[in-house]
């Protein structure tokens, strides 16, 4: 090997961070893109990372077989190569190629910067506090590589991570005002296709299982603060998704969109703002306090008083929505009627007779409605997640032998049952509950809140809502599905909020404080930093006086700053590398400036005895201390001498008082 | 001592791929409002301006030195030591010390030089043709911490290389003057009887002295050497040499001049404007090669 590209040839150590590097930028994506291009990444860094290099034969025979087996993958799995995932899936196996044959710095700088793409990558998946701090300690142990490549190995790993830090903690208030002064007013127009990590949620089909299947998950779905006061009470908490008008037993459907014309003040109560942060989940849904009275920012409210996206949420958004409780629609026209009490025309021998059984005591509408919930209360339902499978009829099946179902099991029935008596209903499928953390004040709705409950249309009164599960699991409403499915239902039903429902104090309640409050960090986390958008920006702006400052004037005040920032940064790192102290030397010409403002200035060339002794000459008073400050000035300066400790000079220095003679 | 400059900061070729994943970074963060992917960006954005500060602040404490580069023959390479100082506390890194204006150099290279330390090196550059000549411009450069920026620090320093010409042509030492016949030298060799030991052989010298029956017996290659080859005079005349160009001559006489001394006799050079009287020792053989190099129609002369 030639001289040359020996110096050329990347430090070890330098391969090894920027393996590791690689490697954890690489856990976040693991389930997300392609399996096959991860697994080679993998393969060849964990080779890389024992320093090894490979002769160029195996290296052009590795790339052959990596690029032929990933891109055959890549299409594989994702028929094509445009798009989010396959496009990620393509980096991934471009550094996989490239950290084969990587050798020289040249080599090594380039695998840095696509560490550093995938980085990046990393943010698509999420932007929880703990991912964008994972993604600047993997930015990190690359800047570390780029040290060690600089000082070509001779620096340990550790030094070189730890000047790396210095630097990004330096960096800290620079990108904190870089980040508040950033224009958010500019708009992308094209959006990515559909994103990754859009997660499946709600969907508008009512079947049985297809809301418990949803509630198995503890994702979050949305959080809501509520910026006027409190946090409503628990059982209060209904979360309107989306309204189902198209039944046939068990299973319901969004039925025609523009039923019913669009009436509006038809909501009641007293007015509950919230802001509303949602979590992507791929669809239209918007969700908000049951009922929704107004449009958001991002969408419509549409019939039925559920909120719809004009665009598809694929990325967090956040908004505020206003809510009224009652609803006093009390006018339903005939087409409508005849609409939202469209029933099966077949059922069996039993549903019918219950239904002659409620309509024939009563005629009241809202006798009816209870003597429903009696049946349910009395003969046995029970709430479960996992009820089996119903066969046949499933209505009859679900309410006369197997009588056990989750919400939406009770939501259809119960529906069916009052269309079939002849009262207009709907099902309203959504979210109830959720957990609070009163604390900060903000509820978090995870999709195990799904819920489906029914709405009445009672003469007089307008659209109730009837909860079927409120009389067969009241504890449900109270304390939350989690708690709930644990058990802890019967201590919940009395008691109110989350704290005395966890059960047994002590270790529980400690982990759920802990649990709480590091949510509620994320939470501020979200709210303030990721959600800082156009209205944020505005708002701090008006505050610091600067709301005149478009675009470009925030652009130019940005490279500004940065420019200052660097300046001034050379400054501080110029005079923390101070030139040596001589604190002898300096006590030597304080005497001698002592001395020459006495008369007796010290000659260009004069050694420090002579000069002591024309001084100890002209002020024979003083000679004593003059000797002994000169003596000890020369044992500092040439002699043996161990410590540091210039306090005897010191003090024979400042003895010696010469006054113009 | 101070640097007469401040080391000049210039951005290296890596920014350019800084730039597309700043724009990468643009994209993803406007397209999705993904403000995680703008902070990274900040956060990368910023580390490099500041590092753009620590490469300039890393080089603007050193303090570089030039110091005397031992004489080379034209056609070596020149070795030039320099000594590099940190009177700073803190520790710098990273150093190249180059020589840009010289073809086919070879820079010196100080990894760490920690508070109130120095550290020497030396670069070394192909020695043009004989002559006197100032010593290559040096620069310093620095491109710690990340490489994305690149200090440079010029340096002049007033030492001067001198560059001998190349020893060239007759290994075989003429006698005196007096015994010259004809417009060539003869070269004969005054035969001594009294044997005065061996010494190693060096390619290029006669062969009519080595030892052969030692040699075969496995020992190195060595010359008998006689009493009475020492001591001879020579003075060696420029002037005289009409059959060589003048470049020739002065490669001859180098030659000349080393092999006397190394076979211990005396001699002189007598050029036009310079006469060297006889002589011998390290001393007297740095002034004939000097003289030598400094031949007008060099370089520097």
């Amino acid at each position: 090997m030639s001289t040359a590209t020996l110096e050329n040839l990347g430090p070890r150590s330098a391969l090894r961070l920027l393996c590791g590097a690689m490697l954890l930028g690489l856990l976040p994506l693991f389930g997300y893109v392609s399996v096959v291009s991860v697994l080679l990444l993998l393969i060849v860094l964990l080779y890389r990372l024992t320093g090894r290099h490979l002769t160029r034969g195996w290296v052009n025979l590795g790339r052959l077989v990596i690029g032929t087996i990933g891109v055959a993958a890549i299409y594989a799995r994702y028929g094509g190569f445009l798009g989010m995932e396959p496009g990620i899936s393509v980096l991934v196996l471009l550094i996989a190629l490239k950290a084969v044959e990587a050798r020289n710095r040249r080599d090594f700088r380039i695998l840095t910067l696509l560490a550093l793409f995938l980085c990046l990558t990393m943010l698509f998946y999420s932007q929880s506090l703990p991912m964008v701090s994972f993604a600047v300690v993997v930015l990190a142990l690359a800047l570390g590589g780029l040290i060690l490549l600089e000082t070509r190995g001779e620096s340990s790993s550790l030094r070189a991570l730890g000047e790396a830090g210095r630097l990004l903690l330096m960096a800290v208030p620079l990108v904190a005002l870089l980040f508040v002064l950033f224009p958010r007013n500019l708009e992308v127009s094209f959006a990515l296709r559909r994103g990754l990590f859009a997660q499946s949620g709600m969907n508008d089909e009512l079947r049985p299982g297809s809301v418990s299947s949803l509630a198995l998950s503890n994702e979050d779905a949305f959080r809501v603060t509520f910026p006027d006061g409190e946090i409503p009470p628990q059982s209060q908490l209904y979360w309107r998704g989306a309204v189902l008008t198209y039944g046939n037993g068990m299973e319901w459907d969004p039925g025609v969109e523009d039923w019913g014309a669009w009436r509006e003040q038809t909501l009641g109560g007293p007015l509950i703002r919230q802001r509303i942060l949602l979590r992507p989940h791929g669809d239209f849904w918007l969700y908000a306090l049951d009922r929704p009275a107004a449009d958001v920012g991002t969408g419509l409210l549409r019939p039925g008083h559920v909120l719809r996206s004009r665009t598809r949420i694929n990325t967090r958004i956040s908004y505020d929505a206003i809510s009224r409780m009652e609803d006093t629609e009390t006018v339903l026209s005939a087409n409508e009627k005849t609409l939202l009490t469209r029933a099966p025309r077949q059922v069996s021998a039993r549903v019918r007779n219950l239904v002659e059984e409620l309509t024939g005591e009563e005629s009241q509408p809202a006798e009816i409605v209870q003597g429903a919930l009696r049946f349910f209360r009395r003969n046995n339902f029970t709430y479960t997640i996992s009820p089996g499978e119903l066969t046949g009829d499933e209505l009859d099946q679900f309410l006369f032998e197997q009588r056990a179902g989750f919400c939406e099991h009770y939501a259809a029935s119960f529906a069916t049952l009052m269309r079939l008596a002849g009262l207009p209903s709907r099902v309203v499928v959504g979210f109830q509950g959720g957990e609070p953390n009163r604390a900060a004040n903000y509820v978090i709705v995870r999709n195990s809140d799904a819920h489906a409950w029914t709405e009445v249309w009672l003469e007089g009164k307008g659209w109730e809502r009837v909860d079927p599960t409120s009389v067969v699991a009241p504890g449900r409403l109270v304390s939350g599905m989690d708690t709930f499915l644990q058990g802890g239902t019967d201590a919940a039903a009395e008691a109110g909020g989350l704290a005395q429902s966890s059960g047994a104090i002590g270790l529980r309640a400690i982990w759920q404080e802990v649990r709480l409050t590091w949510d509620n960090v994320q939470m501020q986390w979200d709210l303030h930093v990721m959600d800082y958008g156009r209205e944020q920006q505005q708002t701090m702006l008006s505050l610091a006086g600067l709301s005149w400052m478009g675009a470009r004037k925030l652009l130019a005040a940005m490279a500004a700053i940065l420019f200052l920032a660097a300046t001034l940064a050379a400054i501080w790192f110029s005079i923390s590398n101070r030139v040596q102290d001589d604190p002898v030397g300096r006590l030597y010409a304080s005497f001698c400036a002592r001395a020459a403002r006495a008369g007796i200035p010290r000659e260009r060339a004069e050694g420090p005895s002579a000069f002591a002794r024309r001084v100890a000459e002209a002020f024979p008073g003083r000679a004593g201390a003059i000797e002994a400050f000169a003596s000890e000035y020369l044992r500092r300066r040439y002699g043996p001498v161990k410590n540091d400790d210039i306090s005897a000079l010191r003090s024979r220095l400042r003895r010696i008082v010469l006054r113009r003679g | 001592m101070k640097n007469a400059s401040w080391p000049i900061l210039t951005p290296t070729s890596s920014c350019v791929g800084l730039f597309f994943l700043g724009l990468a970074i643009w994209y993803a963060g406007v397209s999705q409002a993904n403000n995680g992917a703008f902070l990274l960006g900040f956060f990368i954005a910023a580390v490099v301006m500041i590092s753009a500060a620590r490469t300039w602040a890393n080089l603007h404490s050193v303090v570089v030195q030039i110091e005397p580069a031992p004489p080379v023959f034209a056609g070596q390479e020149v070795t030039l030591p320099f000594e590099l100082s940190n009177p700073g506390c803190k520790p710098v890194h990273g150093l190249e010390v180059r020589a840009p204006g010289e073809k086919g150099a070879r820079a010196g290279w100080v990894g760490r030089i920690g508070g109130r330390n120095s550290a020497r090196g030396c670069l070394t550059y192909p020695a043009p043709s004989r002559g006197v000549y100032p010593a290559a411009r040096v620069e310093v450069v620095s491109r710690y911490p990340f490489g994305f920026f690149a200090a440079r620090l010029k340096h002049t320093s007033a030492q001067r290389v001198v560059v001998y010409p190349l020893p060239e042509g007759d290994p075989n030492l003429p006698l005196s003057q007096e015994r010259q016949v004809g417009s060539r030298m003869e070269t004969r060799a005054q035969a001594g009887d009294d044997f005065a030991g061996v010494r190693p052989y060096v390619v290029g010298e006669s062969q009519r002295h080595i030892d052969w029956k030692a040699a075969a017996r496995g020992a190195p290659l060595m010359i008998k050497h006689f009493a009475g080859e020492a001591g001879e005079r020579m003075m060696f005349d420029f002037e005289r040499m009409i059959w060589l160009p003048v470049e020739a001559r002065l490669s001859q006489l180098v030659l000349w001049a080393l092999r006397a001394e190394r076979g211990g006799h005396f001699y002189g050079i007598r050029l036009p404007h310079l006469e060297i009287e006889l002589g011998k020792g390290e001393l007297h053989l740095a002034r004939c090669l000097r003289a030598l190099a400094e031949f007008p129609g060099g370089h520097g002369a």
